[in-house]
This record gives C-alpha cells, structure tokens and sequence, in this order.
C-alpha cells in the first residue's frame, strides 16, 4: 500500500515532466488505434472491392476455363447450373459470359473485355452497380447499352450518351460487330475492369458471340463470407466436379489473402517500431527521474528496503503511466477511429485511386475499430513501455546505498 | 555488553594505480548504551568506520559483529534485513523520503518490517510525541524545519528498537540552537531509553556532549576515551581533534 502511494507521489512530484511523459505515451496509443483501425479498414475495403466489385465470395467456371480464358471453354445449361448453386442456400448467384474485344468511339479504339451479366441477379451478387461515375446502369431489359470501365471511357473519350463499336471473334469463327450505347460509366474498381471493361446484358453478348445459352461464370455471393472455406468446399460437392471448377476469392486472388494473412503481424511489427521510437522519451524521463532520487533510493536502501522492492516502487509508477495513457489514448484513439470509422478520410490529394494486386482502392479510406485493435495496441504498448523500463529498473536496483547516500555530501 | 566490536578493519579504495587507504586496522569495541562520537578531519575515515559498522559497506579486511553476530560476509538480502531489524540511521541532509508526511517517514521501517497497523500507529504516535512532533505528523518534509526533519529522522531510527543508532553528522546543517535541541532529545534518548548512539562528527558542540570520544585520522584511531562530566567541558582540540 505505501509503495503504491509513494509511487503514485513520485510520479506528481514533477508534474510537468509527468504529463509530457503521459502525454506521449497518450499520442502513440492513440495513433496506434487510429493506425491499426485504418489498416483493417483498408483491408476490408480491398476484400470488399476484390469480392462485391467483381470477383464475387466464390466462383464457378469449366475446369479449364481460367486457364487461357477461351470463350469455347464454357458451362452449358445455366439454369440448372444457377438452380443447383442457389439450391445449396448459401448466397446469391449470377451467370457471367466474357469475351475479348476491340471497341472502338470515334477515332479512338482500344482492347476491351467484355462482361455480360444478367442485371438483376448481378446486383443480388455484386455492387457494380452502385459504383457508377457518372451515367445510369444498365436497364434490365434494355438492348445495347453497356457501361464502360473507368480508364476505358478515358480513353475512348466516351460517356453517357455516346456509341461506340464493338468488333470482336465469335464463337462461329466469324466476326462479330456492333453498335452499343454507353449508359455509365464505372468508377474505379480493379485494373482489369479499369481497363478494358465493358459491362452490357447477357443476352446481348451472347448474341454478339453467337452463342447459345452457353456462360463462363458463376459469380457467388454468400451469405455468411466468413464460411468462406466450407462453402467452397460445399459447393464442389454439390456440383459435378468432372464439369465445374468452384474456386473462393482466396483462391482467385493469392497474393491479396497472403497479404491480409501478414498483415496482422507485419501491422503488430509496425506498431511496435512506431511505439518503441516513441519510448525513447520514456526511457529518457525515467532514467533522469531516478538519476534525481539516486540519494533518495539509496537512504531507503539504507533503512532496509531490498532492490526488488526499489524495483516494484519504479515499475508502480510505470503501472500507473501505463494505466492513465491506457484511459487517455485508449479513449481519444477509440473516438478519433469511430470518426473515421463514420466520416472517412480522404487521401485522393495523395494521387488518386491505389490499386494493390490488381485491386484497386477507394482513395477514401475508411477505419474499422475492433476491440482487437484496441487491446492489441495497448498490449504493444505495455510490452514496449516495460521493455524500455527495464534499463531503468535494472539501474533502480543496483543502486549501492553507500555510493548513493555519498552522492549528495 | 558489547553491541558493536570490529577487528583488524581496513578499508581501501583504488584510484588509478593508487592504493588509498581509509581505514586502517581499526579494532573497536562500542558497549551497549555508549554515547560515542567519531571525530576527526574530513577524510579522517569516520563515515568510512560507519559504513562498514551499519553494514552499507564491506571491508577490504577484518571483521564486524553487530549485537554477537558477524556481519561483514552477509548477503546483499541479508545486510537490508540487518539494517532493517537492527540498525537506526541518522543521516546528515536530505534524510526523509519527500513524498512521505512526517508519519509515513516514521512509519516506514515498521512497514517494511511487516509490523500490524495497530502497532504501527501506536509506536509511531508515541515515539512522535517523544521527539516533539506531536501534531505535525501529516506534514511533509518541506513543511518541516530542519531541526524538525532530523527529529523525524530519529523517530525513524527508533522504531525498529535497533541496537545501535549510527549518524552521520546529524546536526552538520542545523543552527547552533536547534543543534542543541536535537543533541538534548539524543542525550534523553540514550539516557531514558538505553538506546547506544555512535556518531560521526567534527561539530565541537556534538563532541562535548560525547561520554565517549574516539578520535580518528588518517584511517586510524589515534584516541579512545571515557569522557567524564567534568572531561567532556574540554575543548575539542583538548581531545587532540
């Protein structure tokens, strides 16, 4: 009890000193949090880009088919094909067909990739439609009308309103053209579909490449992502695997799971080198505050106090940083993420869009506050902070009470 | 009874290729209820002695025992239980723990030692009471006089009943009455209580009231005497300090 009253004295003896200490500690937890927060935002808004602005949670394809991307190389029947994936009840379906494509606006022309989708199951599937730059998505219904992907219509020079054509080989071997109305265009979601992307109807692909009722994808959305792994796996069973390829995003996208993999640690090592920069000042302050008490520490020596309770008075006051710089940073840093959490914060000043492993990012970030990042960051700063006391305890508690006492004659 | 008695006790100190020698073979024996200074000159080897004899310090050679115990191979866990059970410390500046009130200072061995509240209070209140602290007890050291800070200092020695109350140049920062009135409350202490002081000074008004002079220089003892009332109105330089 007196070692936790002396030591919570110490710390006030010099106010000013304390509170720069604290208020340190207080900046770099909260930066921490803050930091922390926007990392796993950006990391759900890579997923969320890489899965619901294209890829979808899983995919089925003809087992060769992702293999040289050959129109031929396509799944017959998709209704049945649709029919047994939403049967599995575990998400939304869409059929896709693609196809490469020179489109060409006026005197500009550039290689494309062709989406077709089905409007209405596309957006139970993914929110491509909700992520248009200017224009109107493509009306079900509608003939001739695509959406362009962002790059694509820059360097088309075309927009909402305009026609551009279409030249591309059909499945007959012959060649397939035609006249298409630009109705949006994208924003940017992924180099692929920044790109070359042109969005039009199902049906209008198919009839461009002169095929039948003949897709090359089945984009899912599941219900629950987290089950991501059994619903792959639920998914092959249910399907004939002799005929189907079911892959997850995971899959699809290595480098981008690897990356979220690491990025807990690489994020923790971050945080680490961040704070212990930061504990340079605490040790400085802790190692001027003792070098002040050497004689003080050397009378309690004196009366008998033994160096592992020198060292338990010093780590107290090191409790009691902690604590406080837990409450002010942990407060601050919760409040400061919830903002950013709700209101974002724009970096498009920093250059635009950012893509990583061909997935591209909003350039307005937003946090994600978990309660993992909170401890996570308070349990880095502990180890940090008792890591950078220990020089000082250990200084603490060689403290000869004989050399010391002698200090102050 | 003897309470202290070291042997053949010396003390060196290395600076650079150079043998200091603080202490040279000392051998002395302090009786219980002594009253004994330890005067000399600066670097005389006086705080030197009292280190080695409040078991802060260890010989270079020779031995000490404190109360019929050897104490001079003691580990470091056992020389702080030493000083804390039986050992009381008067230093010369600085001597209370700053964040502490005049009771917590007091208190402080007591706790260390793992005494009950119950006693605790009882013992601090009343030996405040004998140093004339009475109603003070909540003040911190710099509310306090540095006559009053050495008072607390010594209520401080007290409470572990010690064998031995060493201090060093306690009155070397006090004015000439408040002095005095610390030497008086040692003197009543010594006498009510039996409790044995050894001290280190070079303060003639500390030295006259000593029943006991031990004179060093040079690391060694040059004199030992029992002062009688009528000796101890000599002068210091009488006493070849």
């Amino acid at each position: 009890m007196t070692l936790l009253k002396m030591a919570w004295r110490n710390l006030w003896r010099n106010p000013k000193r304390t509170l720069i200490t604290l208020f340190s500690m207080t900046f770099g937890l909260t930066m921490m949090i803050v930091g922390y927060a926007l990392s796993d935002g950006m990391l759900n808004q890579m997923v969320h880009y890489a899965t619901l602005l294209g890829t979808g949670h899983v995919q089925v394809h003809h087992p060769d088919y992702l293999e040289d991307h050959s129109i031929y190389d396509s799944m017959d029947d998709p209704a049945a094909l649709l029919a047994a994936v939403t049967s599995t009840g575990l998400g939304s379906a869409s059929p896709r067909v693609f196809a490469t494509a020179l489109v060409s606006s006026g005197q500009q022309s550039a290689g494309g990739q062709l989406w077709g989708i089905d409007p209405d199951l596309e957006s139970s599937v993914t929110e491509l439609d909700q992520h248009l730059e200017t224009g109107t998505w493509l009306t079900p219904g509608a003939k001739g009308q695509v959406v362009l992907g962002r790059n694509l219509a820059k360097t088309l020079s075309a927009g909402p309103g305009d026609e551009v054509v279409v030249l591309t080989q059909a499945a007959d071997g012959s060649l397939g053209n035609a006249l298409y109305t630009v109705s949006g265009t994208l924003k940017s979601i992924g180099e692929r579909l920044d790109r070359g992307g042109v969005i039009m109807h199902i049906r209008d692909l198919s009839e461009l490449l002169v095929m039948d009722s003949e897709i090359h994808e089945v984009a899912i959305r599941l219900n629950d992502p987290n089950e991501l792994d059994w619903a792959t796996l639920t998914l092959s069973k249910a399907l004939d695997e002799e005929k189907y390829k079911v892959e997850n995003w995971k899959q699809l996208f290595p480098e981008l799971a690897e990356y979220l993999r690491l990025s807990s640690s690489s994020m923790t090592i971050v945080l680490f080198i961040i704070f212990a920069v930061a504990s340079l000042g605490i040790v400085n302050t802790q190692l001027m505050s003792l070098f002040e008490r050497t004689r003080e520490v050397g009378i309690m020596r004196a009366l008998g106090m033994g160096p592992l309770s020198v060292v338990w008075l010093i780590l107290l006051e090191t409790v009691f940083l902690i604590l406080m710089a837990a409450v002010t940073g942990g407060i601050a840093g919760i409040l400061w993420a919830l903002r950013l959490e709700h209101v974002g914060w724009d970096i498009s000043w920093m250059g635009g869009s950012f893509a990583f492993v061909g997935v591209a990012f909003d350039p307005h970030m937003y946090a994600t506050l978990t309660s993992v990042a909170v401890i996570h960051s308070i349990v880095v700063m502990i180890v940090v902070v008792l890591m950078a006391s220990l020089y000082p305890f250990i200084r603490a508690a060689r403290i000869s009470p004989v050399d010391a006492i002698g200090r102050g004659r | 009874m003897s309470i202290i008695k070291t042997e053949h006790l010396s003390r060196y100190y290395k600076q650079g290729p150079v043998q200091i020698h603080a202490l040279q073979d000392v051998n002395l024996t302090i009786e219980k209820g002594d009253f004994a200074v330890l005067a000399g000159p600066s670097g005389s080897g006086k705080t030197t002695l009292l280190n080695m004899i409040g078991a802060l310090d260890k010989p270079s050679e020779g031995k000490v025992w404190l109360d019929g115990h050897e104490i001079t191979n003691l580990s470091r866990r056992q020389t702080s239980h030493l000083r804390r059970d039986r050992i009381g410390f008067v230093f010369q500046f600085y001597n209370l723990i700053p964040v502490l009130t005049a009771y917590e200072n007091a208190e402080f061995v007591l706790l260390l030692q793992g005494v009950d509240h119950d006693i605790r209070k009882k013992k601090v209140m009343a030996l405040l009471k004998k140093v004339g602290l009475e109603g003070l007890e909540k003040r911190k050291p710099h509310e306090l006089s540095g006559g009053q800070q050495q008072r607390v200092a010594v209520a401080r020695a007290l409470a572990s009943d010690p064998a031995v109350i060493l201090a060093d140049e306690p009155t070397a920062n006090l004015d000439s009455h408040t002095e005095e009135g610390l030497m008086d409350l040692m003197e009543d202490l010594n006498r009510e209580m039996g409790t044995t002081f050894l001290f280190s000074s070079h303060d003639p008004e500390v030295i006259k009231r000593a029943r006991r002079l031990i004179v060093l220089r040079d690391g060694e003892i040059i004199s030992d005497k029992r002062m009688s009332p009528e000796s101890s109105d000599q002068s210091p330089e009488d006493s070849g300090v």
